[in-house]
Parts: structure tokens; sequence; C-alpha cells
């Protein structure tokens, strides 16, 4: 009896020794991933043009329009503008992903930004009540190859159905989320339940030394 | 509110049924033993694995080694059997935990 408890403990040891390492290259356990979606606020006003999203690994090409879009978690993307007429005539649709890549970087009638546009936004903890992170993006201006985009706000989302706005003050600095938890819920068990427990704790040992 | 209530009163059920499986006494009072237990360590150990120092790990064996200092002064028994008792309910709740998230 005594040999099977001790077996099963090295068992249940070598397996919580193990598990972490197990999930290291994924998600680890209790936390979660909140990827970027992106906004072109203002692609209406710019009816010329065609807005690609091009990113490594990818996606090779997406025509972009008002709608919110995002990419693979992994990936860094950028925008390119291509007048609607050069668009249909190079049909893009029909190279393979290295002459996209060429038309894209190399040709003279496409406009670039210099925008990086990321994947994820950050890991947060599983309880974290935010869920989503939506970046605004707005197309200032577009001069022959340069394509300048400004990231204007980021828009959290929380699962209590509320959203948080912050602007973009610095653009390669993302405005941190807000601590939208439940502050007192999270002051009562985080703080005050263990500092009560201690006490009972506490008490009941100098109580039982007592009445020894 | 239930993602913090839910996991501390099923870690405090599974932990109280390992404690007892092993004790086999008192159920009452080790139910209360390892309400007061896990009303110190989970509530310490989460909010340290979700803002400080998120190896779960790390964080589990600092659990285990304070769970088995309570338990040894609360259930009056030796080191060994505490650290035992310990290792045994925070695996259990760890794996299931590990389980749930996945």
């Amino acid at each position: 009896m005594k040999s099977r408890f001790y077996f099963l403990m090295a068992l249940l040891s070598v397996f919580l020794f193990l598990t972490p390492v197990a999930f290291a290259d994924v998600i680890e356990p209790g936390q979660k991933v909140i990827t970027y979606d992106y906004k072109l606020t203002n692609i209406d006003n710019f009816p010329d043009f065609v807005f690609i999203l091009h990113g490594s690994p990818n996606p090779s090409l997406e025509i972009l329009n008002s709608s919110v879009f995002n990419f693979y978690k992994l990936s860094t993307c950028s925008i390119y503008a291509v007048p609607k007429t050069v668009f249909n005539n190079v049909q893009i649709d029909k190279m393979n992903e290295s002459q996209v890549e060429e038309f894209l970087n190399n040709d003279s009638r496409v406009a670039r930004s210099n925008l990086e546009l990321d994947g994820i936004y950050k890991t947060v903890s599983s309880n974290d009540p935010l869920n989503s992170a939506l970046v605004l993006l707005e197309i200032k201006s577009i001069n022959d190859t340069h394509l300048y985009i400004q990231k204007t706000r980021v828009i959290y989302g929380y699962s209590d159905g509320k959203n948080d706005e912050k602007t973009f003050i610095v653009q390669n600095e993302t405005p941190e989320h807000s601590d939208n938890g439940s502050a007192p819920v999270n002051y009562i068990y985080y703080l005050l339940l263990p500092i009560l427990a201690i006490i009972i704790v506490s008490a009941y040992i100098i109580h039982r030394k007592r009445s020894k | 509110m239930y993602h913090l209530i839910l996991p501390w009163i099923i870690t405090i059920i599974i932990e109280f049924l390992i404690i007892w499986g092993i004790i086999r006494k008192n159920p009452g009072k080790l139910l209360i033993y390892s309400l007061l237990i896990n009303s110190i360590t989970l509530p310490l150990a989460t909010y340290s694995f979700n803002y400080f120092y998120s190896d779960l790990l790390v964080t589990e064996m600092v659990v285990v080694m304070v769970e088995s200092v309570l338990l040894k002064i609360l259930l009056e028994t030796d080191y060994k059997k505490a650290f035992m008792i310990s290792l045994a309910a925070n695996t259990v709740t760890a794996v299931i935990g590990i389980l749930i998230s996945l």
C-alpha cells in the first residue's frame, strides 16, 4: 500500500514537472493570446486605389475594404496601394507568390506603407477580461510609391461587452489597455481573502497551543 | 467574478477529497483546513502567476512548499507526510487546471 502511494506520487511528480515543458512553445496554461484586428477607417475616400495586405508568412495577397481584417498571429504585414487601372491590367490574381512579392515591393506604380502590422497585441492571463484589440488605421496620403498610413486609435473589447478607446501618441507604441477587471472583486479575492485566512489560521494555532 | 470563485471552490473540494482520502478522519475539520489553506495559497499564487511570474512549475512548487508547512501545522503531522499530501493535492489540481485550460 505504502509503495503504491509513493509510486503514484512519483508518477504525478514526473507529470507535473513535464507538463510546462510540453506547453512551452505554445500558449502557457492560464494564458490567452490577444490578436490585433485592424480597420482602414477612410478607405472609401480613395476609390481609385486597391489596397492590398501582404505579409510574411502570410497572407500573400488580401484585398482590403472598409471591413475589419486580421491575419495569422505570427505574421507581420504591410499595406500596399495599387491604382485601380494598374491593378486591372497586371492581373495580380494570376501571379504566383514570388511574382506578387516582386510586384508589390518593386513596381514603381505601387505605393508602399512603411507601417508594419503585427498579429499579436499581447499574451494575457485567461482571467483577464480583455477580449480584443482593434486598431483603427487612417490613410493620410498616397504619393507615388509612398503610402502614408497612421494608427489613430485602438479599441479594446472586454468580456462584459464594454469597450475602451485609446489614442496613439507614438506610432510604434500601442497604448496599454485599462485594467478593466472588476476591481472590488479582485481586491477581495487577491488581498482580503488571504489576509483573512492567515488571521484565522494564526488565531486557530494560537488557540490550540494555549489550550494544550 | 466566476472566473475567480469557481476555481477556488473546485480546488477546495478536490484538495479536501485528497486530504480526506489520505487522513480518513474528521472530514468537517479537513474541509475547513482545505478552505483556509486554499484561501491563502490560491489567490496569491494566481496573482503572482498572472501579474509577476508566469511559470506554472515554479508557482506550483512554491504552493506545494507553503501548503506542506500549513498542513504540517494544522494536521499536526510530520513534514514528509504533509509534503506528500500537498504534492498529491496540488498535482491533481494542477493537472485538472491544465486540462480545463486546453
